[in-house]
């Protein structure tokens, strides 16, 4: 059942708030004073809006000013401010700079040597990795020891030359009777050195004869303290086990008389 | 009185009712420090704060039903104000934008409230009767039936959507037309109208019921 006053019911607060024409208003006015309904709800609208009416406005409990501190810009803010196009033309240019940082990157070279660090730029001219592989010490260090020997016998060949050279000034220097008399001392002086290489050599032969044989005579009678021991032991296991047989060969011969026995 | 065809209703909802072409003085010096604060100068906008830091905060009190609250989103609505005021176009009324600023924002924290969890102004009457700044000589009684009253009021907008405080607010407090409303709101008008006229009758019903 259609209610009759649902449109003037519509019409009531509309008419309060000032959104009604003319032709609204008047037929309002015709009807409200025939239908109690309509103006008590007319009074509920309006009692409503008075009792909102009651909320006024209060005080602001302080000013909401804003202080440069609070309004600096930051780069976000700047950022965020920017254009679409000036964005992307400065994401663009930072991935630019980017990429070229890294491209940069790579081409460096860093070294640490001895506690000073190098930097340098461009390919690399070593290929491969850097050295890292391990160190031949002992061939290092006999190429080293070959190298210095090689260099002090060149050195002792410049000096025996030089020598040499300053004895042959000498001698030429010398008369022909001096000069026999110098070859007939270095002569003799010659064979004292080559006679005393000789004994010495002897001698050497003969200490090395007697150490050696003193080593073989130790080691000899270690051998033989070994072996004596040795023997003693298999004798004692030879006599403990000539006991044992002889024990069993006695429980033997009781089990034997036993069992004889019970027969 | 005919009614205005749209384009008319919408030029005066945005200009406010001045007559085209002619813009008051109130209105030219507000302009003036807009176009200051679009500058840089944070004095300028500090004026614009003064003249509207009443009505944002009585808007955002009235929504959340809370003063630390209601301070905070006003705090909140002018840097928004002043960090997009470049945004601003001037052919624009600069209250009809803050006014979007602020029921946004309202709303949006209403929106983040826990469902179910209502607050009231009335949980702090003694801080509330010193906000009010009662100037008025007002009898004991007097001054006690519009407590009531008030609080039935404040009862009855905290059961309305966040939608339909807004519009309650813009429409009856801050009294701005349906048009106004439409734009700052971005809502056809037909469905402000709606929506107005349908939470006047649920207060209708609420402070029918609790008066009775």
């Amino acid at each position: 059942m259609n209610d009759p006053c649902a449109n003037f019911k519509n019409l009531i607060p509309r008419s309060l708030m000032g959104e009604t024409n003319g032709a609204e208003e008047k037929a309002l006015e015709s009807h409200l004073p025939d239908c109690p309904p309509c103006a008590a709800y007319r009074e509920q609208i309006l009692q409503t809006l008075q009792q909102l009416q009651s909320m006024n406005d209060v005080a602001v409990p302080r000013h909401f000013f804003l202080y440069p501190q609070a309004n600096r810009t930051s780069v976000t803010n700047l950022f965020s401010r920017l254009s679409p196009a000036w964005k992307a033309t400065l994401a663009a240019c930072m991935t630019m700079i980017l990429l070229l940082t890294g491209f940069l990157a790579d081409r460096v070279r860093w070294d640490f040597n001895e506690g000073v660090l190098a930097l340098s730029f461009g390919p690399s001219t070593t290929p491969g990795v850097h050295a890292s592989y391990p160190v031949d010490a002992q061939a290092f260090k006999a190429e080293l020891v070959q190298l210095v020997e090689g260099k002090l016998r060149q050195e002792h060949l410049r000096w025996i030359q030089a020598i040499r050279e300053d004895l042959s000034e000498f001698s030429a220097a010398l008369t022909e009777e001096q000069q026999g008399m110098l070859q007939a001392r270095l002569q003799r002086s010659e064979a004292q050195v080559d006679q005393q290489m000789a004994v010495t050599q002897t001698m050497l032969q003969e200490q090395t004869d007697r150490s050696l044989k003193n080593l073989y005579a130790i080691l000899r009678a270690e051998r033989q303290r070994d072996l004596s021991v040795l023997t003693d032991r298999l004798d004692r296991m030879a006599e403990h086990g000539t006991a044992r047989e002889n024990e069993i060969d006695n429980v033997l011969a009781t089990l034997i008389e036993l069992a004889e026995l019970r027969n | 009185m005919p009614r205005r065809n749209m384009e008319e209703t919408l030029q005066q909802a945005f200009l406010g009712n001045r007559a085209l072409g002619a813009e008051s003085p109130e209105r030219s010096q507000e302009t003036a420090w807009v176009l200051a604060s679009q500058r840089g100068d944070s004095l300028a906008f500090n004026r614009l704060v003064l003249k509207w830091e009443k009505s944002i905060y009585n808007l955002a009190l009235r929504m959340l039903q809370n003063t630390d609250e209601a301070s905070e989103a006003t705090q909140d609505v002018f840097l928004s104000a002043y960090q997009n005021i470049r945004r601003f176009r001037l052919d624009a009324q600069f209250s009809t934008w803050l006014y979007r600023i602020a029921a946004n924002h309202c709303i949006s924290m209403l929106r983040r409230r826990p469902p179910g969890v209502h607050y009231s102004l009335d949980d702090h009457r003694e801080d509330n009767a010193v906000a009010q700044g009662l100037i008025q000589r007002q009898s004991h009684e007097e001054e006690v039936m519009l407590q009531e009253s008030r609080h039935r009021v404040r009862q009855a907008l905290e059961h309305l959507n966040p939608n339909q405080k807004a519009i309650v607010e813009l429409k009856f407090f801050q009294e701005l037309t349906f048009e106004q409303i439409a734009v700052i709101t971005e809502t056809p008008l037909s469905t402000i109208k709606s929506r107005f006229y349908a939470s006047l009758e649920q207060l209708r019903v609420r402070l029918g019921s609790e008066k009775r």
